[in-house]
């Protein structure tokens, strides 16, 4: 029955490893915590169970607006009408009619903050829902890299809702991570089902140098690997800079208007380019199946962000390559970028003073020229909502970026080890070394494909081109 | 410096506004804000065809604006003043009339309902998977539509490609290319940064040239073709919707009195509505609001003078017209001619 669905509605042929476990869970009731590598295929299995079940809502929340969409618009893209989102995009009217159709609905995305809104807690709390999925549930844990208070309250929604089953995924945990979702969504004796984040496929290379050489390494290294390629940037600017400087590269962020950031995915997605370059937050859209290499020109803040990344190569199963640039100095942005998403402790005097004069947070905000969707101001305000004393947020602050630091302490750590790469991994995750081929660069058991030529762009010529879009073309695949 | 579309466009409309009105001003009306000084800039000054057409962020807009000053091109005072030098650096014809503007929104939502449906059908036919070229909720949903309406793809599909055949080949190549290689089916379109590497411009001038390209291209589609029946419903009236009320009304036979006191607007949103008939309506019954005397002298005064502008055309006049009366007979002015 299972395959049948999966066949019919997903159209694969087989389950991936670690699915099938997680549905059978799902579909007893149990509650699930599953930790699966990016590309594991998460997303069937909480779509999968609807089919097999009476009606009832599936309820998906998830952190990252590019994330939902991205999911709704693959559900949509295969037939499935009976899907909606609520988050900070819908206006009033969509989200009203929204809440009015419930019961058209199979699926639900939404971003948690718009689940704590009264009026949608209570339409929810009517309906019958049958499974309550947490994606990326390791941001409810403080000691994962990526917290977010808004994920603290999820037990207490969970709850109000009345205990529907809960299934929490996500791709990187440790074992302190994984307990802290047990205890934080209030999972009773859950199913654990723990996949390796091991990635066979993936060989892990890193190259260090000199800031100034970090183009020509970069050069050098696209020489000797297959595409499709993405490359990983920091900053939009970088972005546009490296795909000048690479042969047939092309950037895509959030800065591309809506018709070309589109085109772009569809040119990858049919091969019609092979290098993409984007800045980590814009990454997550892309879903290739063949993608050969990941390449970072700068690294990420945490080896979980890192190992989630790379993890768009080799979604097909077959060889593929992450190699990693760094030069000194590298992780001072990262450092700079921790410390922007908190509030300063002259911001925190300020408000907190206001707050004791009782003064309301509009007038505190106009008076020290406060941006009200600074993110570490927002942070900030809910912690004085939640009725924390200026002590509290200071110690709880230092603490977050102690914690955050060390984490890009240990992603420095990967960089500059000079043993096994891939163990150094497993061993982070709390998992036992393994010896493969194609390993890493320090075990020198690469394999590298050698110079590479890249097709010639053809002249521009509208005949030709507007055959090619109506009717056949010569050069796709 | 080198001259650009962007730059170009943005000299002749700074010219048009013959050195009467601010940047602020100019900047609304690239916005295109339906607001009634807004809407009077456009009509006034000859720059309805780059109303809403050149939605710069505010940065990108002044960095434009002190690009062109530290040029020599032109001042920024109070208001926007054009140098000697500056006056050079634009001939006829002037490029912001070829942007489509006065048509409002229609040229781009039928590019948008255009280049998804034939996304949509050659895929379809394809059996291939897409990501939807277009996100707009509202031309999603009017694709899907038109999918189910549409009987025999294939002929539909050939009967659009020799449309856009014809139509191409009476375009220049830069135009006909830079529309060819935005429209995705079996290939997929290239982005603008893309095109704008390929083709050697900047990437705003670029986004310029391929909407007059296919502002140029709708001209010579065949009126009754396929293409162009898929905007046949595109509203392209230039009134407001609140002043549209009004002119309903008025048609009906109220007054202005009554329908002031009805819709309970104040003095001066009715003087703002009777305006925009005044600039919009192929026929307007001025001798209502001023006498045929009056409007010959404020009309003579705008001549003479060479200008818009409403303080200084009150100046020189020698009967008791109001701010209003002048605003209707210019409106009036620009119609006639």
């Amino acid at each position: 029955m299972m395959e049948k669905i999966l066949k019919k509605v997903f159209r694969y042929d087989h389950f991936r490893a670690g699915q099938q476990p997680i549905i059978e869970a799902v579909l007893a009731g149990q509650d699930t915590v599953a930790i699966l590598p990016t590309g594991g295929g998460k997303s069937v299995c909480y779509q999968l169970p609807s089919y097999l079940q009476p009606d009832g809502l599936t309820l998906i929340l998830s952190p990252l607006l590019s994330l939902i969409e991205d999911q709704v618009m693959q559900i949509k893209s295969r037939g499935e009408r009976a899907v909606a989102k609520l988050t900070s995009l819908e206006t009033r009217e969509q989200k009203e009619h929204i809440l009015h159709h419930l019961d058209r609905l199979r699926y639900l995305y939404l971003s948690p903050e718009q689940l704590v809104v009264p009026q949608i807690k209570r339409r929810l709390a009517e309906v019958k829902i049958n499974l309550f999925v947490v994606d990326e549930a390791h941001c409810i844990s403080q000691w994962g890299h990526e917290f977010r208070t808004d994920y603290a309250k999820l037990g207490h929604v969970r709850q109000q809702l009345g205990n529907p089953p809960c299934l929490a995924l996500t791709a990187t945990a440790t074992h302190q991570v994984e307990q802290d979702i047990i205890e934080g969504l209030a999972l009773r004796q859950p199913t654990r089902i723990r996949h390796s984040v091991n990635r066979p496929e993936i060989q892990l290379i890193v190259k260090q140098t000199e800031q100034a050489d970090k183009d020509l390494v970069l050069e050098e290294q696209l020489k000797m690997v297959e595409r499709p390629c993405v490359i990983y940037t920091t900053t939009r600017k970088e972005a546009e800079r490296i795909a000048k400087l690479v042969t047939n590269a092309v950037y895509y962020h959030a800065g591309l208007e809506a018709e070309d950031r589109q085109l772009i995915q569809q040119q990858f997605l049919h091969d019609e380019i092979d290098c993409l370059v984007c800045t980590s937050a814009f990454g997550m859209g892309v879903n290739k199946a063949n993608v050969r290499t990941v390449i970072h020109y700068t690294m990420p803040a945490t080896i979980e962000a890192y190992m989630q990344e790379i993890g768009r190569a080799g979604r097909d199963g077959q060889p593929s390559t992450a190699i990693l640039l760094y030069a000194p100095g590298d992780q001072r942005l990262q450092q700079f970028l921790v410390e922007k998403q908190y509030a300063p402790s002259l911001w925190i005097d300020q408000v907190a003073r206001g707050r004791v004069q009782n003064e309301s947070f509009e007038i505190i905000e106009r008076r020290f020229g406060l941006n009200a969707d600074d993110p570490a101001y927002r942070l900030l305000k809910t912690q004085l909502m939640d009725g924390k004393t200026r002590a509290e947020i200071i110690d709880w602050q230092e603490n977050r970026k102690k914690i955050r630091l060390r984490e890009l302490m240990q992603m420095i750590n990967y960089i500059q080890n000079t043993l096994c790469r891939r163990s150094f991994i497993l061993n982070h995750f709390g998992e036992d070394p393994i010896i493969q081929d194609r390993c890493c660069d320090n075990c020198g058991t690469l394999t590298l494909v050698g110079p590479i030529s890249h097709v010639e762009q053809d002249q521009l010529n509208w005949r030709r081109r507007l055959e090619e879009v109506f009717f056949s073309s010569h050069h796709s695949v | 410096m080198e001259q650009t579309v962007l730059r170009q466009v943005v000299m002749e409309a700074i010219i048009r506004l013959r050195n009467e009105r601010t940047d602020r001003s100019l900047f609304h009306v690239f916005q295109g804000k339906r607001s009634a000084t807004s809407l009077q800039d456009a009509h006034f000054y000859g720059l309805e065809s780059v109303f809403g057409m050149l939605p710069l962020k505010k940065e990108r807009f002044e960095q434009v604006l002190r690009e062109l000053e530290q040029a020599g091109w032109i001042r920024q005072e109070q208001l926007l003043i054009v140098t000697e030098s500056g006056k050079r650096q634009v001939s006829n014809p002037f490029l912001l009339d070829e942007l489509g503007g006065e048509l409002r929104g229609y040229p781009i939502l039928l590019w948008k309902r255009v280049s998804l449906l034939i996304q949509t059908i050659i895929c379809l036919e394809q059996q291939t998977f897409f990501v939807p070229v277009q996100q707009d909720s509202g031309v999603k949903e009017w694709v899907r539509k038109q999918v189910k309406q549409l009987p025999k793809r294939a002929i539909w599909m050939r009967g659009i490609h020799q449309e856009l055949e014809v139509a191409f080949s009476q375009l220049t190549e830069r135009e006909a290319t830079l529309i060819s290689y935005r429209l995705s089916g079996q290939k997929t379109g290239l982005s603008f940064p893309q095109l704008s590497e390929r083709l050697g411009t900047d990437l705003l001038s670029l986004q310029l040239e391929f909407v007059m390209a296919w502002r140029k291209c709708l001209r010579v589609l065949p009126e009754a073709g396929l293409i162009l029946s898929l905007g046949a419903d595109i509203d392209q009236s230039r009134m407001t919707q609140s002043a549209k009320k009004t002119w309903e009304m008025l048609k009906q036979g109220y007054t202005v009195q009554e329908i002031a006191e009805r819709r309970r607007l104040k003095k001066s949103t009715m003087e703002d509505h009777l305006v925009e008939m005044a600039m919009y309506a192929p026929i307007f019954p001025i001798d209502q609001f001023l006498s045929v005397e009056a409007y010959e002298e404020v009309v003579i005064v705008s001549d003479r003078l060479e200008t818009f502008s409403l303080k200084r055309i009150k100046q020189e006049l020698t009967q008791e017209i109001d701010y209003f009366q002048i605003r209707v007979a210019l409106a009036r002015k620009v119609v006639n001619r």
